[in-house]
């Protein structure tokens, strides 16, 4: 089959692979209809979370049609659709009974390196570093869904591909960032990063019933695109943040900050950054926190942060004296996806809300690479590459 | 154009040129900085630049500095500080152009062609990355028409349904 293969930094090919088998007889088969690249997917793509290994199959936000089902798998046939959650559940163990889907304890097949690296392993994922299982991904024609039982959302037939695609990753991740917030009706909520994840955290937060929603990017199409649902917007390379939003709380600073940026934080001229930058190029340290430190001064006393964005290692110069004095409140973690998809689901079928708003590129697989590029380089005013394979 | 291959590159490989020149220089600095850092003397020796070991040594550090520049994402600035260190480097091996050796002239002509073929990679290397990253490329669209919410809501401001808000106590729906 054909498959977007990593081969190191920057460097991801469009190649035939072997096709996938059952291996278990937990396992099931989809035919991949539609898959799309994620913003954690540029992490990998520059080489800034360990253990990829070249040759390994990227993508985790997929959906298609089951082909072939292992003995051991009873609630899915042939020919069901389902969307694939990024975190392989298990269904059976305390973590995915307790619904922290992301912390599966059986789903990571290199659980024994895992747990060394982060004390505990967290669960196996798509698509992903052999840290968390080293499965192959979902940007490939086939692919092998282990513990299928737990690991699949079915669709409805009358949505399209386009409307629930995203319930197996950014849309649950949104929703996810903005339920950790516990948003009460006189809220403001700041968000960093107008990307698809904080397209997805500016609606959810904005049904949850936040009374202001601000967004914070650089990219101009990309805060249309949040304005569009009702949010505020700054520009950081063109206005204070910290300023502005002073400015449209009164002064207290929001109540509920969300970093859905990750350890790649651009900035505008902040000596800190400029710091970071040099320190990922050097491998002296892997994360940028430019936002982290950012949230952790303009929030409210007493706030919430809560972070969706991914952090792979070590970060440098977070002011945890300042955050300890606030009294803030931390929440993050890799999405919980099947926690929360049966409500979205149904918000989704109700027309509340359709994801396939974000989505400004399509396109065979084999344009995959190419629009890896594109994606990285915010070109072409490109938010969201859906994947036709 | 192709927004796939909007950056001049095939669309089926994410690599393109200007990626691979710079990952390959950024391997020869190593190369380079190895021999400046470990034998500065005999680089001295052979172009008469004897008492400047250690601005050789300096180079060196700065070669490794401008190596891991170039593997790494922001390869083209790191490509513009290189293009600059060989303009250094040439104003430096020119001034042993006067050297009295016949033998060491030839060298140090022979060592700055090369340093101006390098500053010409470079140089070409880091202006096209530069165009290959630029943002100007594709089509500049606003998305002010895409709220996401397919029945009209009033922005913000809690103009939300009646359904009962998620709260993370919510059981965990059986599946
Ligand atoms: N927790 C999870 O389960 C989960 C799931 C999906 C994605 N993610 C992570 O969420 C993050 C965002 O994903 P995405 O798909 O939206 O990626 P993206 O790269 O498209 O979006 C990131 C956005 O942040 C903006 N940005 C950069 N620096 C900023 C700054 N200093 N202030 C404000 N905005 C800034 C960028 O311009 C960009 O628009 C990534 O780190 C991704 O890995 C996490
Ligand atoms: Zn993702
Ligand atoms: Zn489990």
């Amino acid at each position: 089959m054909k498959a977007l293969v990593w081969h190191g930094k920057e460097d991801i090919r469009h190649e035939t692979v072997p096709d996938p088998e059952i291996e278990d007889d937990r396992d099931a088969i989809i035919k991949v209809t539609s898959c799309a690249i994620c913003g954690s997917d540029l992490h990998l793509f520059h080489n800034l979370i360990p253990a990829m290994m070249p040759g390994d199959i990227v993508g985790h936000e997929m959906m298609g049609e089951v082909v072939e089902v292992g003995r051991g798998v009873s609630k899915l046939s042939k020919g069901d659709r389902i969307v694939i959650p990024f975190t392989i559940n298990c269904d059976e163990c305390d973590q995915c009974r307790r619904g922290n889907f992301s912390l599966c304890e059986r789903s990571n097949r290199n659980k024994e390196m895992a747990d060394k690296l982060y004390g505990h392993a967290p669960a196996g994922l798509f698509g992903y570093t052999h840290l968390t299982g080293g499965y192959p991904g979902g940007q490939a024609e086939y692919l092998r869904v282990p513990f299928a039982d737990g690991t699949h959302i079915k669709v409805p037939d009358s949505l399209t591909d386009e409307q629930v695609l995203f319930l197996g990753d950014i849309f649950p991740t949104g929703w996810q960032a903005a339920v950790q917030c516990e948003i009460e009706r006189s809220d403001t909520v700041a968000v960093w990063g107008a990307g698809p994840v904080g397209q997805m955290a500016v609606r959810s937060a904005i049904i949850l019933g936040a009374r202001q929603v601000v967004v914070i990017d650089r990219l101009q199409e990309r805060l249309s695109m949040a304005a569009a649902a009702g949010a505020e917007t700054i520009n950081f390379e063109e206005e204070s943040v910290v300023e502005r939003l002073d400015a449209l709380t009164g002064g207290k600073g929001p109540d509920k900050c969300i970093d859905a940026v990750g350890l790649e934080a651009h900035a505008a001229s902040h000596i800190d950054s400029v710091m970071d930058r040099m320190k990922q190029m050097t491998m002296t340290a892997n994360d940028r926190a430019h936002v982290l430190r950012e949230m952790i001064y303009v929030c409210r006393g007493g706030g919430t942060l809560s972070i969706p964005g991914v952090y792979s290692g070590l970060i440098d110069k977070v002011p945890f004296g300042i955050a300890m004095n606030k009294g803030l409140t931390f929440r993050m973690g890799q999405t919980h996806v099947r926690r929360w998809t049966d409500d979205l689901t149904r918000r989704i079928e109700e027309g509340e809300i359709d994801p396939s708003f974000v989505i400004t590129h399509s396109a065979p697989l084999e344009e995959g690479p190419g629009l890896y590029r594109t994606f990285r380089n915010k070109q072409d005013s490109c938010v969201k590459v859906v994947l036709k394979p | 154009m192709n927004p796939a291959t909007l950056s001049g590159g095939r669309a089926d490989r994410s690599m393109t040129w200007g990626m691979r020149g710079a990952r390959m220089m950024g391997w020869a600095s190593f190369g380079l900085a190895a021999a400046f850092v470990l034998a500065p003397e005999r680089i001295a020796r052979t172009f008469g630049l004897e008492g400047k070991e250690n601005l050789i040594r300096a180079f060196g550090a700065q070669e490794l500095l401008a190596g891991m520049g170039s593997l790494s994402v922001d390869a083209a600035p790191a490509m513009w500080s290189r293009a600059a260190g060989d303009v250094v480097h040439i104003g430096t091996l020119a001034t042993a152009l006067r050297s009295p050796d016949e033998g060491r002239r030839r060298n140090v002509a022979i060592g700055l062609a090369a340093l101006v073929g390098f500053l010409a990679v470079d140089t070409v290397i880091a202006a096209r990355l530069g165009s290959e990253r630029s943002r100007a490329k594709g089509e500049q669209r606003d998305y002010s028409d895409r709220s996401g919410f397919p029945k009209s809501r009033s922005p913000a401001a809690g103009g939300r349904g009646g359904r009962q808000e998620a709260r993370e106590g919510e059981p965990v729906p059986a599946q």
